[in-house]
């Protein structure tokens, strides 16, 4: 693309240019009587974390610009005819709602079609995941009838984790596709946005990747639909920025996505880094790396923002969006070691950077809150001069009011200007107007929404910076499986989970008042998202109260609106097919989930076992004694075609 | 799948790196100033 470089020099410029104004003003207002040491850190945090609020705010105005401008954004080669290409479906698993993954599987068939194979790949270390899995597919196969190609593999152990998963499907079918589309345990995709990625893929063979961009649907909580109608109102503008300045140089997102299966065997093999985790061992955010090795050896990494048809399903509290969040950051903190791989592609390197400046601004951010109030306590008191109407100012020995208002009102244009931009370009179509709700709602629900932000952001940015350190110290974490469903939160698992973001607020109130009593305002919007954390999470968690707002037109977004055929089909299905509690006893019960395991179990390679263990679990079920069994022990059980057999022929 | 390599570029590297961009920079400059002094 060659006008792509004039965007991107444009963008620096703009983006350096706004952190210069801005650094420069503040440095006007910290030298009045030189510069100490603290003042050195608060404006060296300042720039820094200016400067990335000033690229996601020109980002914004970029993607405005694009849709105005009408610019094509995804500039490849129309698709011709029917596509002869081979396209294999992944849904990769780990211990989620059975019920739920068949449902999205089954929708997505059906609006899809025969064209396409789909492969469920099973990670699940839990035996009663893995028992109902099988039932599960079982029971689709037999509804759909021989012409649904679906597959089903569990592996028996989960090197790797999702990429090693990934890379299993690869070595072992990856020969017999052109494309593999990869979804997430809840995402969903209609037929009409498969095809036309084929069609993209066979008509521009440089292209190795091209992402979906999922929208947010589907949940009923308060939080949920917060997010869904953010990423509704606000994504189509991120996402168009994000297009503009990328062009080729794309990023994957881990799902949603359909790659070319021959580029991704040749490039994208993942190594382990040396060393112990958090920085070594397996990758664990493997998306954005394997984006990086295919532009690596040159394969094009194209984002679709205006393709549609792409959806998932965004987490139904703020205690499981920290939960999602933990991960991922230590996931982009171990790209730091990343970032200077030989060969890599400089946009690359910047989506590794950006990724890990997404948590790393979190503790920035404290870190200049703490040496600011840390300056303001031990500031010479010079009283008088210091007021604007009847907001006192921050004490800094002579009158800065004007330069701080300018520097305020800047920040809050960084932070609130992406939003309104894209209100404006909402409000400016008439349809999309409608489909969120009609003006007055979308200003509602706006107006809301970043309220709510507001309040969140900061327990957010605890959070988020207690992550961080905890990463940085050592203490690794698990890659748990997600909470997807939608429930209201005990009040006593909030209290513990938020105490301290309270206790927190309340001492910095405390602090405050006692040392720095005039500078107290400006805390007020930082203060009350701590001070409310534990009424917040809880009020936001509500299913109901998501639902009563839906009902009075608030947060409403066009999957909720106008209904989507994919999505309905697959919620009609989880509602209409609860599952039921399958336990791993039903192996040894019930000789039809036996033989069905059995036959399963034959066609996968059998990992080494320790007889001894074996025989001694062996011996356990023969006299009973199966309710004592720990979940490994089913595993091991459940991976011994022998034994089971033996087992099924005792009476 | 072959594991790929994902090595960083070293300190030392890095350091080269620039050492040769600034000789490199001047060297690269040298011919055009030299042959417009050579014309003159």
């Amino acid at each position: 693309v060659p006008e792509i470089a004039p965007r991107r020099w444009l963008y620096l410029f703009l983006v350096l240019a706004s952190t210069v104004a801005a650094v420069t003003q503040m440095a006007g207002v910290l030298q009045f009587d030189g510069f100490t040491l603290r003042e050195i850190v608060i404006l060296s945090l300042f720039a820094i974390l200016f400067a990335w609020i000033a690229m996601s705010f020109w980002l914004a105005l970029f993607g405005v610009w694009a849709r105005f401008s009408r610019t094509n954004l995804l500039p490849l080669k129309p698709a011709s005819g029917l596509s002869a290409a081979r396209t294999a479906i992944l849904m990769p698993v780990y211990n989620e709602d059975v019920g739920r993954v068949f449902s999205g599987v089954r929708a997505i068939w059906e609006s899809a079609g025969s064209d396409f194979d789909f492969y469920i790949l099973s990670d699940s270390t839990n035996p009663a995941n893995w028992v109902a899995e099988e039932l599960e597919w079982k029971k689709l196969k037999d509804a759909l009838g021989d012409s649904a190609h679906i597959f089903y593999r569990h592996r028996p152990r989960n090197t790797g984790r999702k990429a090693g998963n990934i890379q299993d499907f690869c070595e072992n079918w990856g020969q017999l596709y052109d494309y593999m589309v990869i979804l997430d345990a809840d995402s969903l995709m209609t037929g009409k946005t498969l095809s036309e990625l084929v069609g993209l893929m066979d008509a521009n063979p440089r292209v190795g990747l091209i992402q979906a961009p999922p929208q947010l649907v589907g949940r009923s909580s308060l939080f949920a639909r917060l997010l869904q109608f953010s990423s509704s109102v606000y994504g189509p503008i991120h996402t168009a920025g994000l297009a503009f300045m990328q062009g080729p140089d794309g990023n994957y997102w881990g799902h949603n996505a359909i790659i070319r299966v021959h580029a991704f065997i040749q490039h994208c093999g993942l190594p382990r880094l040396p060393g112990a985790p958090p920085f070594g061992g397996e990758i664990m955010s493997h998306d954005f790396v394997e984006a990086a090795l295919l532009r690596r050896a040159g394969w094009e990494v194209w984002m679709a923002p205006d393709i549609g048809g792409s959806f998932e399903e965004p987490p139904p509290t703020l205690l499981d969006y920290l939960t999602r969040d933990r991960r991922w950051c230590q996931g982009n903190l171990q790209h730091l070691r990343l970032v200077f791989a030989q060969g890599l592609a400089l946009p690359s390197r910047l989506h590794l950077a950006m990724g890990i400046m997404s948590y790393v601004s979190s503790p920035l951010w404290l870190l200049l809150l703490v040496v600011s109030v840390i300056d303001m306590m031990t500031a010479n008191p010079v009283p008088g001069g210091f007021f604007i109407g009847l907001q006192p100012m921050l004490p800094l020995s002579v009158s800065h009011a004007a330069e701080l208002v300018v520097l305020v009102l800047a920040t809050l244009v960084m932070l609130y200007g992406p939003k309104v931009l894209s209100v404006i370009a909402l409000l400016e179509s008439p349809e999309a107007t409608r489909a969120h709700g009609g003006t007055r709602k979308v200003l509602q629900s706006a107006f809301w929404e970043a309220l709510f932000a507001t309040l969140m952001a900061p327990i957010v940015m605890l959070q988020h910076s207690w992550f961080v350190f905890s990463i940085l110290i050592g203490m690794a974490t698990g890659w748990n499986a997600q909470t997807r469903t939608d429930r209201a939160l005990p009040i006593a698992l909030v209290a513990k989970k938020f105490a301290p973001h309270t206790i927190v607020g309340i001492a910095v109130t405390f602090l405050l008042q006692k040392y720095a009593l005039e500078s107290f305002n400006w805390f007020m919007p930082l203060l009350a998202g701590l001070w409310l954390a534990i009424p917040l999470v809880l009020v936001s968690s509500s299913p109901f109260l998501g639902e009563w707002l839906r009902k009075d037109g608030l947060f409403l977004v066009p999957s909720e609106t106008r209904g989507s055929k994919v999505l309905g089909r697959a919620h009609a299905l989880a509602k209409s097919h609860p599952t039921l509690p399958v336990q791993a006893q039903l192996v040894l019960e019930d000789a039809k989930v036996r033989d069905l395991h059995l036959a399963l179990l034959a066609e996968t390679p059998l990992p080494t076992l320790d007889p001894l263990k074996l025989w001694s679990l062996r011996e356990r079920v023969l006299r009973g004694e199966t309710a004592a069994f720990s979940r490994e022990d089913w595993a091991l059980l459940l991976s011994d075609p022998e034994g089971l057999k033996t087992l099924s022929t005792t009476p | 799948m072959i594991a790929q390599s994902l090595a960083p570029w070293t300190p030392g590297r890095i350091v080269v790196a620039l050492f040769t961009t600034l000789i490199s920079v001047p060297a690269q400059l040298a011919p055009a100033v030299s042959n417009r002094r050579r014309r003159a």
